[in-house]
């Protein structure tokens, strides 16, 4: 019983250290002052002033569209790769895999770093090309995983059975295998889309002067000393990043319970 | 519906040779159980002949006409797998419609067909579940209506029950017979489960090492083993094996590693060697008589039968008999054990 209730604390403590300094950011957007000091006074100032910086707003409209295009790439580069990937034998299947998921394990600020000093290398401009490649490199694993994990929980016997049934290879991708992996393609790209979203080092680095992205920004305001404003639009991001991660959430946990409970229930 | 050939067909993967030659012709109409150890090649023949791995030699004709180089999708085959493998994004309706789409089935008749194939597996009320809102032997029914309603040539079953829990299991067997019979679709049908096999089939073909060891109707592979392999695999055998030292009448005498032995049998000449299988039910334990003597080692009751562990001598024998309510040996008893000639089969090996 001691032990049961020591060991509730630890969670409680850890959690309290994870979550205060979040909530003490989010309710601190709400107060009036502006050095983030009590006693707390509600305001919606803030927002206001953020509804009115071109500066934050232009920066964000920049990491959205990014986060876009990111997110799109990775569900069409990331739904090749698994196709492909599958016709692939022994080790080349090893190495390409390993190939596309290296990025994962390289600290983000020595590939952006590296990327630069190689743009630099071939005496190339930098640009947004450059940036997206990053972000599309950084992104794609975390795509990968998410369908590979929904690869492995398909029956594989899925395609044998559709060409058993008559269909053609293309009827099969089109109505078996693609309906199949949809769920796991979109949640992909909810995922690459946050990771590039709120990507600090990638873009610090490749950013073409004179264009910025929001956590560019929020990283040179704290150089000036920061307004709320910063607490009212990280709050703002964190709503985006919860959003896409419930959708994940929503879409892989209902698919892969369903397959669960579904197919694998005998086995 | 049609006469299926196999013909010196073959499958190696790299210097394995999983299937070995093999010859078979089923007649039009009837149900073949391909029963093995894992391991033996009976998926990789059904996955030939339904075309999903090309033979590296022989050939596969449905009535005597090849399908070799006939892909997959224009077999007109029907499967069911282990796993069922229902599309799982799909309803159980749009899972039975999909095989007739793609024959260009359209409007009334595909209704009509796709809800005969469930009225036959009695799935109609659940034609608009998906499959993970059905139960195990549920699934089964919609995959076999999903194979079925296409009409196929050959009809392929691997391992289709084995997923399912023993009494469902039965159930499933007897469904599936009668459904079967009501369509009468050449069926292969491929099992490890000897009993399985035995209920279900016309005929089973016995498959080791990739080669067929023997084919018959379930009668005939069980009373009429060729070899010890078929023997032990469908259903339990003593095995005595040794040269024929004397004949007379129906007693012969071998001569075992562990020394002479006399048991009835119908065929042996002096001075040939031979090898005889006797089924343990085929046994008659008394506690007196002439015959085998030996002394209970165990007793198991399984219920209707009673099974007994008997040595005699180096060898161990087993004998198994209706339960009888009261035992009639015990362990540690002096028995004689007795059976007919014609009981004694005579292997190959």
């Amino acid at each position: 019983m001691k032990k049961n209730l020591g060991s509730k604390a630890f969670v409680l403590l850890a959690l309290l250290y994870l979550y205060v300094p979040i909530f003490v950011l989010m309710v601190m957007g709400f107060n009036e002052s502006r050095y983030n000091s009590l006693p707390f006074s509600f305001t919606l100032k803030w927002y206001q002033e953020l509804a009115q910086d071109d500066v934050l707003l232009t920066a964000t409209r920049n990491s959205l569209l990014i986060a876009l295009v990111t997110g799109l790439a990775c569900m069409v580069l990331g739904t090749l790769f698994i196709l492909g990937h599958q016709a692939l034998k022994n080790k080349g299947k090893q190495l390409a895999r390993s190939f596309v998921m290296m990025p994962m394990s390289i600290p983000w600020l020595i590939l952006g770093l590296s990327l630069l000093l190689m743009i630099r290398a071939v005496d190339l401009e930098k640009n947004l090309f450059f940036v997206l490649a990053g972000h599309i490199v950084i992104s794609l694993p975390y795509t990968l995983l998410v369908l590979e994990a929904r690869v492995q929980s398909l029956d594989q016997t899925l395609e044998d059975m559709s060409s058993s049934l008559g269909a053609t290879a293309w009827t099969t991708f089109r109505r078996v295998t693609f309906p199949a992996l949809a769920p796991a393609i979109v949640a992909g790209g909810f995922l690459s889309f946050m990771i590039s979203f709120d990507n600090f080092p990638i873009s610090y680095f490749l950013m073409p002067a004179g264009i910025s992205t929001l956590p560019i920004e929020i990283q040179s305001s704290i150089k000036f000393g920061f307004t709320p404003e910063i607490n009212a639009i990280s709050t703002v991001i964190i709503g985006i990043s919860l959003l896409c991660l419930a959708v994940v959430g929503l879409i892989m946990g209902k698919t892969f319970l369903g397959m669960i409970g579904g197919n694998k229930k005998n086995v | 519906m049609s006469e299926v050939t196999l013909k010196n067909l073959t499958k190696v993967y790299g210097s394995n040779t999983v299937v070995d030659h093999i010859d078979l012709t089923v007649a039009d109409g009837t149900l073949t159980s391909i029963l093995g150890p894992s391991g033996c090649g009976k998926t990789t023949t059904l996955r030939m002949i339904a075309g999903f791995e090309v033979p590296q030699d022989g050939d596969i004709l449905f009535d005597n006409v090849s399908v070799r180089a006939t892909p997959v999708h224009k077999r007109g085959i029907g499967m069911v797998f282990q796993s069922y493998a229902l599309f799982p994004h799909m309803t159980v309706y749009q899972n039975v419609a999909y095989g007739l789409e793609q024959r260009k089935v359209k409007g009334e008749e595909l209704k009509t067909r796709v809800m005969e194939a469930l009225e036959m597996v009695h799935m109609e009320d659940y034609a608009s579940r998906k499959p993970r809102q059905l139960s195990g032997g549920q699934q089964q029914r919609v995959a076999l209506a999903r194979a079925l309603v296409i009409r196929p040539r050959v009809l392929l079953l691997d391992e289709c029950l084995s997923a399912l829990d023993k009494k469902l299991r039965v159930e499933m067997q007897a469904e599936l017979r009668r459904i079967l019979e009501e369509c009468g679709v050449t069926t292969f049908f491929v099992t490890h489960d000897q009993e399985e096999a035995m209920t279900l089939s016309d005929s089973i073909v016995v498959m080791n090492n990739g080669m067929i060891e023997q084919t018959g109707t379930p009668a005939e592979v069980y009373e009429h083993p060729k070899n010890r392999f078929v023997a032990s695999f469908l259903g339990k055998a003593n095995f005595f094996g040794g040269k024929v030292q004397a004949a007379e009448g129906e007693r012969v005498t071998l001569e075992t590693e562990h020394g002479p032995l006399t048991i009835p049998a119908l065929h042996g000449a002096p001075g040939e060697q031979v090898s005889y299988a006797v089924r343990p039910e085929k046994i008659e334990l008394s506690q007196e008589g002439d015959g085998l003597r030996g002394i209970v080692e165990s007793v198991v009751y399984s219920g209707s039968t009673t099974s007994f562990r008997v040595r005699c001598g180096a060898m161990e024998i087993l004998t198994e008999e209706r339960s009888s309510g009261s035992q009639a040996h015990q362990r540690g008893d002096q028995v004689v054990l007795r059976w007919p000639a014609d009981a004694a089969i005579r292997l190959e090996d």
